[in-house]
């Protein structure tokens, strides 16, 4: 296959002109080549100032042209001959933007959304102080906004934005640099990284797949017992490993279950109702212990600071909400969502079954190795006084370190397998745990908790915990669970201390559970993203059961603490 | 012989040019984008399967190819599953799916980077 190339220079140069420049736009198009290299040449030529507000200015002064047809070929309603859709290739549509329309554009790509956030922040830093806040004060408030919008918008991404939140600490003088990376090394973090590795074990040696099989077969093909099967197992696996790459792991078993209904409509609907119960299961399941999400993590670093807190503290208020939560979560998910498919054969998955034969060696150390080191977490601190052992031996980070290095040393995973983890989330927790800190630091908490303090304190406890965890749980959608569990948790715990009649356990994890249920937006979690991205649930399904299912979610967990603080459960 | 390779992309590419020394090989290629890197380069000149390849359509897809041997040539981020967090956890366990469920033998090939 031969091509004419363009002249890259003369295009980034802009000195192709009329005919010349469409005709190396619609070239730029088919050619991966001439594409790169043009990239290449602007990020080469991109590093000059000069150069970059030349282009700028220039923009200024010219239409644009713009490409759409990439969109409209996504567009279901679009048009098209025959005879242009079997020829390959189509001439893209163009549009004259004018050209006041085509500078503001280019002064938003220019400006960008890192522009944004620090616009954003430096509007913080100019408004008149707000009463009761001290100049110090202003500028946590400032490192707040800042944080909140580079989490929120993500001008890069997010792991590289979580590292950018020490740097505007210091930079915004409300903490040293030792302060702003202290937090990066707490034993929570390394808790759920270990829990990463946990999850890359089980990946690699197909522990899961082969539990979620057997569950099918087990549950007899009615689609309410194998909806109710695999929610069980991503639910299960959460609890004590990563909970989006357990719904990544199940969420091609449910289409290799949807196969089998040969009605191509029927099956996409079967395929949604399953994906959706995998990613809200994953969800809930997460609630249960603290290395379930990296929100409960954030919340466990900042009890930590205030009371003995172990990881069986945490299982004895998360353990009944998701004894709560998980039925009423597939009761309802099965009953709203319609499939006509009633039951399935369960053969095939009993086949698969058959053909992995038997439980390998290395599947039921993994097993057993899970097992007891799911007992270490739960008992180890009992065992550790009545063995006199030395003091947080079988604390929840070391135990889960401790079996990651159990798996190396059999060489059942090693550092190549641990490479392709998402290592990004040790720097989100690290560093919503620093912003946390730096707004105690700074009175930021207090701040806050007088302004939320009517809302709080004026209607009854139940109204206060419905409006919190409604709060929570709506914002999750939007922002990232660690960044609400940052700001919210010292917030609710100022607020604690200043109300004997407020327990700070109560609304700490009132609130840090409800992050769980973001269920109406692919921004909600890595698993709404993930079966946003494949296409499986469409948006809008995604959004009408999601936000019913949040809402139903919120009111049964406030009335649930409610009736923890009632019967003398909490605090 | 007949092979069937997924991905037209350069892990594809590479593949290919191999697969295309040996003239008694018949190559059947599926890709669900748009451009293909194969193509670009000139190594073939279209893609003849245009879907993704998933468990749901992996029946009609080797109805399609008859193929007496799959070759998995694509990373994850060309699969046409879009971009999210554990993606590649995703891609990885459609893959061992795929190889679990076909009749005919299916090999991955490892992902060429840069």
């Amino acid at each position: 296959m031969t091509q004419r190339h363009i002249r890259v220079r003369d295009y980034v140069d802009g000195e192709l002109t009329g005919q010349a420049a469409r005709e190396a736009e619609v070239h730029l198009l088919r050619c991966r080549r001439c594409r790169q290299a043009v990239e290449a040449l602007q990020r080469h030529r991109g590093g000059s100032a000069a150069r970059v507000l030349g282009r700028f200015v220039k923009g200024l002064l010219r239409g644009e042209l713009v490409i759409v047809e990439p969109l409209l070929a996504k567009l279901r309603l679009s048009i098209r001959p025959q005879a242009e859709e079997s020829s390959g290739f189509r001439e893209p549509l163009r549009v004259l933007r004018p050209m006041v329309l085509s500078g503001v554009g280019r002064v938003w790509r220019f400006v960008g959304r890192f522009g944004l956030v620090l616009a954003m922040t430096g509007g913080v830093l100019l408004l008149p102080l707000p009463e009761g806040l001290s100049a110090a004060g202003q500028r946590g408030l400032a490192a707040f906004v800042f944080t909140a919008g580079v989490l929120a918008l993500e001008p890069v991404s997010l792991p590289i934005a979580a590292l950018m939140v020490p740097v505007a600490q210091v930079v915004l003088g409300i903490a040293t640099t030792p302060q702003s990376f202290e937090t990066f090394s707490r034993p929570v973090v390394f808790l759920i990284l270990a829990s990463l590795f946990l999850a890359e074990a089980l990946r690699k040696h197909g522990l899961t797949r082969r539990l979620a099989l057997a569950t099918i077969v087990a549950s007899g093909g009615g689609t309410g017992a194998l909806l109710l099967g695999l929610m069980s197992i991503s639910a299960l696996f959460s609890m004590w490993v990563g909970n989006t790459a357990t719904a990544a792991m199940l969420i091609p078993v449910a289409m290799t279950i949807s196969r089998q209904v040969t009605h191509k409509d029927e099956a996409a609907d079967l395929l949604a109702l399953l994906a959706l119960g995998i990613a809200y299961s994953a969800s809930v399941g997460g609630m249960v212990t603290i290395l379930g999400a990296a929100a409960n993590a954030v919340a466990s670093g900042f009890l930590s600071q205030l009371m003995p807190w172990t990881f069986l503290d945490w299982l004895k208020y998360g353990l009944p909400a998701f004894v709560v939560i998980f039925p009423l979560t597939w009761f309802l998910l099965y009953k709203l969502m319609p499939i006509t498919v009633v039951r399935l054969d369960v053969e095939p998955a009993r086949q698969q079954v058959m053909d992995m034969g038997p439980m390998s060696r290395v599947e039921g150390e993994i097993l057993v190795m899970l097992l007891v080191t799911a007992c270490l977490w739960v008992g180890g601190p009992f065992l550790e006084t009545a063995l006199g052992l030395p003091h947080t031996l079988f604390s929840a980070a070391l135990v889960a370190v401790m079996a990651v290095c159990y798996l190396a040393i059999r060489e059942i995973i090693d550092w190549e397998d641990l490479k392709g983890i998402s290592w990004g989330i040790f720097l989100i927790i690290g560093a919503g745990l620093s912003l946390g800190e730096a707004l105690v630091r700074t009175g930021v908490t207090e701040w806050f908790a007088l302004l939320i303090r009517p809302l709080v304190t004026g209607p009854s406890l139940l109204i206060t915990l419905m409006l919190l965890v409604t709060i929570s749980a709506l914002l999750t959608n939007l922002l990232n669970n660690t960044t609400i569990a940052a700001v919210f948790v010292p917030v609710l715990i100022a607020l604690a201390r200043d109300n004997p009649a407020l327990d700070p356990v109560l609304l700490v994890l009132s609130v840090t559970l409800a992050t769980t249920f973001g269920y109406s937006l692919p921004s909600a979690s890595g698993r709404m993203a993930l079966v946003s991205a494949t296409g499986i649930v469409p948006r809008g399904t995604m959004l009408r059961y999601g936000l019913l299912m949040t809402l139903v979610s919120s009111l049964v967990l406030a009335g649930l603490f409610y009736l923890f603080a009632r019967i003398g459960y909490v605090g | 012989m007949r092979i069937l390779v997924i991905g037209a992309g350069r892990t594809g590419a590479k593949v290919l040019k191999q697969l295309r020394k040996n003239p008694l090989i018949e190559i059947i290629t599926a890709d669900p984008r748009q451009e293909h890197y194969a193509v670009d380069e000139g190594i073939i000149d279209q893609v003849d399967i245009h879907e993704v390849l998933t468990p749901l359509t992996l029946e009609t897809v080797l109805e399609q190819a008859q193929p007496d041997l799959v070759l998995l040539a694509m990373a994850t981020e060309d699969m046409g599953l879009g971009k999210a967090p554990g993606m590649d956890i995703l891609a990885g366990a459609l893959k061992e799916e795929l190889c679990a469920l076909s009749k005919v033998p299916v090999l991955e090939v490892a992902r060429v980077r840069g």
